[in-house]
């Protein structure tokens, strides 16, 4: 009958509905360990660590550890990420480490008290240098470390510089030269924490004042602000852009796969830092004693020499070269003549001492203030650079659209109410209208 | 007549025999169960997390304010950004509809060899993979890029053309934005056209009407609801697409703005008052081309048979259609093409193609787990969030439709407002709203992924469903209704197989957008083994060395796919195609 | 089934689309609502069908009050104005739906949906869709569809509006023998008057969102209760003036009316009126005859004036003009004058043949 043929398609509705639900919401079970960490770091990373990593747990702690990978686009994504994490859950974000980013990202962390003490056993800590390159590698409350070290420097188009007729890039003044005018690309500050540390070397380097102008011809010869760091490295590849600012690593892995013929990469000498990558341990890490494991292991010379050493090479990476500096003073030791990377920062001079806490410190009025004054303004700022070339760069028109609307010690200041953002953006908004009136009149102050 | 009566004795029945109402009560509580439920999704997996994100743009800290949408419109940048995407919006509307008028013309006027073939691929434009697109844009337009090289070598000047200088922007983003959204417009035209009745044309043609006047008076006004309908889907998705305005670097505005201020290493709660102000513009928007569609319809009396007005085309006449339409197609397609060359480019450099080519890029997609997993899991959880968008789809397009509840305009109005949202919002919302839950999406995100995949994609559906129900009788349901079925038997028995060429229609957009979704499968996908196909090219793209070029053959193979999808779907359905996003 | 509609109204907002609505039909009986385009009958059967709601009043199925139930529930059958015929289905298809509702078995299915192809005799077009079949016959399905179920009321909405004159001629007496055939109580709705006059058991005239009369065919067309009424079935003349009294010696009374045409006399009238009361008086066309010898009285012979005269075979049909005041009048058998436009004519009717009519502005109270 009729009730009972429904009743038999219903029930295979009902059955189908459910399996796809089980299918739907049945996480694998796991019997040993694990370990989540969320990571900027690009996938070949991934690839040489995690399987090193489980191999070494299994000899050591006789156990298997399950790592789970997260990673959400960026360091920027990540960060937001376990912000709304916890958000919804205060006591954990369900992560136990956060790995990569750079330091403002780990400094961002500690500030928003997001990550816990570190635990690194004693004779670890024997072969970590408190500071490498005037970099410290920790913070003062030891919530995060450093693992590996990058450098900062200019990426460039050899043959789109010839064609130009333009001089390689020496230092970070060449690119504000009107020579560069629209050969550049930068990326924006609020987005990359990489462009905001470079935004901070550059005025660190060339004082406040010096260093707006050098920012402002800098942004004036840009032809566009990317959102990200790696965008950049593209546009100089493509040849829409001769000179970028860049990170080591990406730069020399570019030039690995195109020719040192083609593309160059230059440290400004004394005007650049040594950067550290770091690693911290999330607050209520689900797993904390596994991670602790996992920094102990990254930072053993062990997992420092795969940083270091080529594809194939004893205790090198076995997919694909990383080409990466380290901070174990007993790696460097243990591969001597076999680094990809020659350098020694340890031993090289000629590095800027950087505060990583001053620039954490300033960091989001800073972006702002770069923000409205160079991107958001961006053609205004195009248009009036234009002019002050035209009239051949007199010094006062440069100082003039380079002004900056507050003193470098009025940031720190700014620095505590920019949690109120009402007022962050009052401040904003009289930002845009100080560069738009300086831009507006640019040229007419003769 | 002629034959004599059936001699049995018929009587009425004077007992609802069968019918037992025990039974359609069941159906009737299942179907408004089911309505019930499909409106407390939208509360909970779209309402609930989208305003645990939104009410930041009230919130000071732990305050109440609404000092940012003054501080918005004291921001000369904002104002200008706003302007300028309005004018955005409008120009690309305008351009879609001289693109897509002579198409829609051709495809529902005209017949010729190879039709539904190129009248499919004129729909391929409609997707494109994420994040690698760029970089073929960038590779053709860049200062010493494909172009400029091309036209340096011969000669032909003598410094790069900065294609992408700052008065040209504005018209990049149009045509930019044209090229991949005519398509909607042309789906619209198209329908609109085909369903004037032809006999009025040649009622027109009897009194001496010249042509081009029988269509500005009588074919344009009767055309002009479905013509509207394609309009706003193009204009409010012109007016919130943040990747071409982001590809292009033009970002004077909202979208832009938006983007700068929420993904802000240090937030802005500003940007959640820009994205509130460009929900109620959307919706107001919508409402506004709601009510002019209503007042505006004119119902066509009874309407002869179609097929009788297109007309068949001479050689000639096929040969000017087959270069019109290949350089609409060849135009259109150029962003997927330079993608193809990039992917195949071998040590590509500063000339004006790759002087090598290479399928290692293709091969090393093919012998990684990630892509061939992400091509499984997008496939998997595409096809689940169609479905799932087919069924909620379907009963929010009836509720509304048939006036089930009150208020249907607002939850029309709401099941609009994904198209408005940025990506991250909801996303975000997710995040905050299911964590520490049994939806976890850290635990496993598949079940998130594929209700966001689906809640982002819902428009589509509704839109195209409920232009199907418009155009299906009421007398139909009812009459069912008299032989005791429920308004949900009615539903699956009746209404359903007649408006099944509009779900196919709106489920295939569902699924081609679903598989290119960005802001969902790069926030809610966290672990590798969950990844969908976007975020296994994002992951690609940032890898070091040749990472981009890999993406893009990954790009490659998933536009492939999608072709397939299109092109099958556009030669079964035809015309019907058409009748999709119809308000 | 009897069927009792018990002051219904219906409004949407503030527009009142049927009022105080209150009819009893028969069980078995093939009654008609009949009124011009807008007068409410297709709501009314609507509301009958339960695909309207009703806003005031109750709707009763022998007795039972179905007006809060479903249209799923009232076990009606309707064939629609359209047909309704769902398109994607086989006419075999679309007829066993009902059937498969109710569940029945394969064999009672069978036997149904045969029994009903027989009535309608579309046993050979079972396995066509119905954009195959002709309008006649898509109404045949329709109709053998709302049957198959065995309803308790058959309701027809215009069925036969979309059909040209011959078919809608076979289709009436089609219906006409299989509501003989089935005896299920059956309410047509229809504008065309004939269609109402030629096949109905009970006429219910509708007009503004009123009942105004319900009366079997002839009574409808003899004794209509309006000029409303008198207009709408048939032809008729209406012709305004005043009560001028009863003269009670006559054998059921001798009423007078003052028109412009003249004095009139009739036997008949409807409704109680005072003199000076404003009237109306209906005459049939064909009850207007040429007063041609002086041997007839005065009473009820008038001069008019012949407008134009159309020649139709079995009769003719004049147009005449007295004053302002037009009438028209039907002549059989007229072969005997030399009638042309513009002649001067002298015209009598009997004295039953003219009936008093409360104006139309007093409907309502009366009904």
């Amino acid at each position: 009958m009729k009730s009972n043929r429904s009743f038999s398609a219903q029930k295979k509705w009902i059955s189908a509905t459910l399996s796809l639900a089980a299918l739907m919401f049945t996480a694998p079970v796991h019997a040993g360990d694990s370990l989540t960490i969320i990571s900027p770091h690009r996938k070949s990373i991934q690839n040489e660590y995690v399987p090193a990593f489980t191999a070494w747990y299994k000899e050591k702690y006789k156990t298997d550890v399950l790592v789970d990978w997260i990673d959400q686009g960026g360091s920027n994504d990540d960060v937001k990420f376990i912000k709304a994490k916890f958000a919804a859950t205060p006591k954990t974000s369900g992560i136990d480490i956060f790995w990569g980013g750079g330091t403002t990202t780990h400094a961002e962390i500690a500030s928003a008290k997001l990550s816990d003490k570190l635990n690194l056993s004693a004779p670890l800590k024997k072969q970590l240098p408190k500071a490498i390159g005037g970099s410290n590698l920790s913070n003062d409350e030891g919530t995060y470390i450093s693992t590996a070290l990058s450098s900062f420097g200019i990426f460039y188009n050899i043959p789109m510089l010839a064609l130009e007729k333009t001089p390689a890039p020496t230092t970070w003044e060449s690119l504000a030269t009107a020579q560069y005018k629209d050969k550049i690309i930068l990326t924006d500050s609020r987005k990359s924490g990489t462009a905001s540390v470079m935004n901070h070397v550059i005025l660190e380097s060339a004082g406040w004042e010096k260093g707006w102008e050098l920012l402002t011809a800098m942004s004036g010869n840009a032809r566009q602000f990317t959102a990200s760091s790696s965008d950049v490295i593209k546009a100089v590849v493509a040849g829409d852009a001769a000179a970028t600012l860049a990170i080591d690593f990406y730069a020399l892995a570019k030039i690995g796969d195109l020719g040192a013929d083609k593309l160059g990469f230059v440290l400004p000498t004394g005007k650049t830092i040594i950067e550290g990558d770091p690693v911290s341990i999330l607050k209520g890490a689900p797993h904390r004693q596994v991670a602790d494991r996992f920094v102990e292991y990254i930072l053993s010379v062990e997992g420092q020499t795969i940083l270091m050493l080529k594809k194939g090479d004893v205790g090198g990476p076995k997919i694909e070269t990383l080409a990466r500096l380290a901070v174990n003073s007993d790696a460097y030791k243990a591969t001597e003549g076999k680094r990809v990377n020659p350098l020694n920062p340890n031993t090289v001079k000629g590095f800027l001492k950087y505060d990583t806490d001053k620039q954490a410190a300033v960091r989001h009025v800073l972006d702002d203030l770069i923000g409205t004054q160079l991107v958001d303004s961006h053609k205004e700022l195009r248009a009036a650079w234009s002019k002050v070339i035209k009239d051949g760069a007199k010094p006062a028109d440069v100082k003039s659209i380079s002004k900056a609307p507050v003193t470098a010690s009025e940031l720190t200041t700014l620095a505590a109410k920019w949690d109120n953002a009402v007022f962050r953006n009052e401040k904003i908004n009289e930002w845009v209208k100080f560069a738009q009136a300086k831009y507006a009149s640019a040229g007419k102050a003769k | 007549m002629t034959t004599k009566p059936a001699e049995s004795v018929y009587l009425p029945n004077h007992s609802l025999e069968g019918t037992s109402s025990t039974q359609r009560r069941l159906s009737n509580i299942m179907g408004y169960g089911s309505v019930v439920i499909t409106i407390a999704m939208i509360g909970v997996f779209l309402l609930w997390p989208m305003s645990k994100v939104m009410v930041k743009a009230f919130y000071n800290g732990e305050s109440l304010t609404l000092d940012y949408f003054y501080l918005l419109f004291d921001n000369h940048l904002m104002v200008e950004a706003i302007t300028n995407s309005l004018w955005v919006a409008l120009a690309t509307t305008i351009v879609c509809t001289i693109v897509a008028l002579p198409l829609s013309v051709i495809g529902s006027k005209l017949e010729f060899f190879g039709k539904s073939f190129l009248m499919g691929l004129l729909l391929v434009p409609m997707v494109m993979p994420p994040f690698v697109g760029a970089i073929g844009f960038q590779r053709f337009f860049a200062r010493y890029g494909t172009i400029n090289l091309f036209l340096m070598n011969g000669k032909i000047i003598d410094s790069p053309i900065d294609w992408l200088a700052d008065g040209n922007k504005f018209w990049a983003v149009v045509i930019l934005g044209v090229m991949h959204l005519y398509p909607i417009m042309y789906l619209n035209l198209a329908a609109a056209l085909a369903n004037v009745d032809p006999s009025l044309e040649e009622m027109a043609t009897t009194l001496g009407v010249k042509k081009w006047r029988q269509f500005k008076d009588i074919v344009w006004p009767l055309a002009r609801p479905g013509y509207f309908a394609g309009a706003i889907i193009v204009f409010i998705w012109a007016l919130t697409d943040l990747g071409t305005p982001l590809l292009i670097g033009y970002n004077d505005v909202i979208p832009v703005r938006i983007f700068n201020m929420v993904s802000d290493i240090n937030e802005n709660p500003m940007g959640f008052a820009l994205v509130f102000l460009v929900i109620m513009l959307t919706v107001g928007f919508f409402l506004l081309s709601k009510s002019t569609l209503n007042g505006k319809k004119y119902d066509m009396m009874a309407r002869g048979h179609v097929t009788s007005s297109v007309r068949k085309t001479g050689l000639f006449g096929t040969l000017v259609i087959y270069a019109v339409l290949l350089s609409v197609i060849a135009f259109a397609l150029f962003p997927h093409i330079s993608v193809l060359i990039t992917s195949l480019s071998h040590k590509w450099f500063m000339t004006p193609l790759p002087l090598e080519y290479t399928t290692e890029h293709y091969m090393k997609v093919f012998s990684q787990d990630l892509p061939v997993h992400g091509i499984q899991n997008s496939l998997f959880l595409a096809s689940m969030s169609t479905l799932t968008d087919v069924i909620l789809g379907c009963l929010v397009a009836y509720v509304i439709v048939r006036k089930l509840i009150p208020f249907t305009n607002v939850l029309d109005s709401i099941v609009m407002i994904p198209l408005a949202l940025p990506g991250i919002v909801l996303a975000f919302g997710y995040v905050i709203t299911f964590s520490g839950t049994f939806l976890d999406p850290l635990n496993n995100p598949v079940p998130l992924l594929v209700i966001a995949y689906a809640i982002r994609r819902l428009p589509y559906m509704v839109r195209s469903a409920s232009a199907g129900l418009q155009q299906t009788s009421v007398s139909l349901e009812e009459a069912s209704a008299t032989f005791g079925a429920s308004h949900f038997y009615t539903l699956r028995k009746i209404t359903m197989p007649l408006v099944l060429a509009n779900v196919i229609a709106g489920g295939l957009l569902c699924f081609a957008y679903a598989m290119l979704d960005v802001s969902d499968s790069m926030i809610l996908a966290m672990k590798d083994r969950f990844y969908p196909i976007t975020k296994v090219i994002y992951s690609l793209y940032l890898e070091q060395g040749s990472g981009e070029l890999v993406a893009s053959a990954l790009g490659m193979i998933s536009m492939a796919i999608l072709t397939i999808c299109i092109m099958g779907a556009s030669l079964i359905l035809g015309k019907k195609m058409g009748e999709l996003f119809k308000s | 089934m009897e069927v009792v509609f018990k002051n219904v109204t219906k409004r949407y907002g503030k527009t009142v689309a049927v009022e105080n609505f209150n009819l009893t039909i028969e069980s078995g009986a093939l009654h008609f609502l009949l009124g011009p385009s807008g007068c409410g009958k297709t709501t009314t059967l609507r509301m009958l069908a339960g695909l309207e709601t009703v806003t005031q009043g109750q709707i009763l199925f022998d007795g039972k009050d179905v007006t809060k139930s479903p249209a799923a529930e009232r076990g009606i059958g309707m064939v629609f104005q359209n047909y309704a015929l769902w398109p994607h289905m086989t006419v075999l298809k679309n007829i066993e739906y009902g059937l498969k509702l109710r569940g029945l078995s394969k064999e009672a299915l069978n036997e149904r949906v045969n029994e009903v192809l027989q009535i309608t005799q579309l046993v050979r077009f079972a396995d066509r869709l119905p954009g195959q079949l002709s309008g006649g016959q898509q109404q045949r399905v329709a109709l053998a569809r709302a049957l198959a179920i065995r309803p308790n009321v058959l309701l027809l909405d215009e069925p036969l509006s979309n059909l040209d004159a011959k078919l809608r001629h076979e289709m009436r007496d089609n219906i006409c023998r299989i509501h003989k055939q089935t005896g299920i109580t059956t309410v047509y709705v229809t504008h065309d008057q004939k269609e109402a006059l030629s096949m109905g058991t009970n006429i219910s005239v509708m007009h503004s969102g009123s009942l105004i009369q319900t009366a079997p065919p002839r009574d409808l067309y003899n004794e209509p209760r309006s000029p409303f009424v008198a207009g709408f079935i048939g032809e008729t003349n209406l012709i305004a003036g005043s009560f001028a009294g009863s003269d009670n010696k006559v054998v059921g009374g001798l009423h007078s009316v003052n028109t412009d045409l003249g004095l009139i006399q009739t036997t008949r009238k409807i409704g109680h009126f005072k003199v000076g009361d404003k009237v109306m008086v209906s005459i049939r066309p064909e009850a207007i005859e040429l007063a041609l010898t002086s041997t007839q009285s005065d009473v009820n012979c008038y001069d008019v004036t012949l407008n134009y005269l159309t020649y139709l075979g079995e009769s003719e049909q004049l147009q005449l003009s007295r004053g302002d005041t037009l009438i028209k009048a039907t002549l059989f058998n007229a072969t005997t004058h030399r009638l042309t436009d513009g002649d001067g004519v002298r015209i009598h009717f009997p004295e039953h043949a003219a009936l008093i009519l409360p104006p139309d502005d007093q409907l309502g109270a009366g009904t």
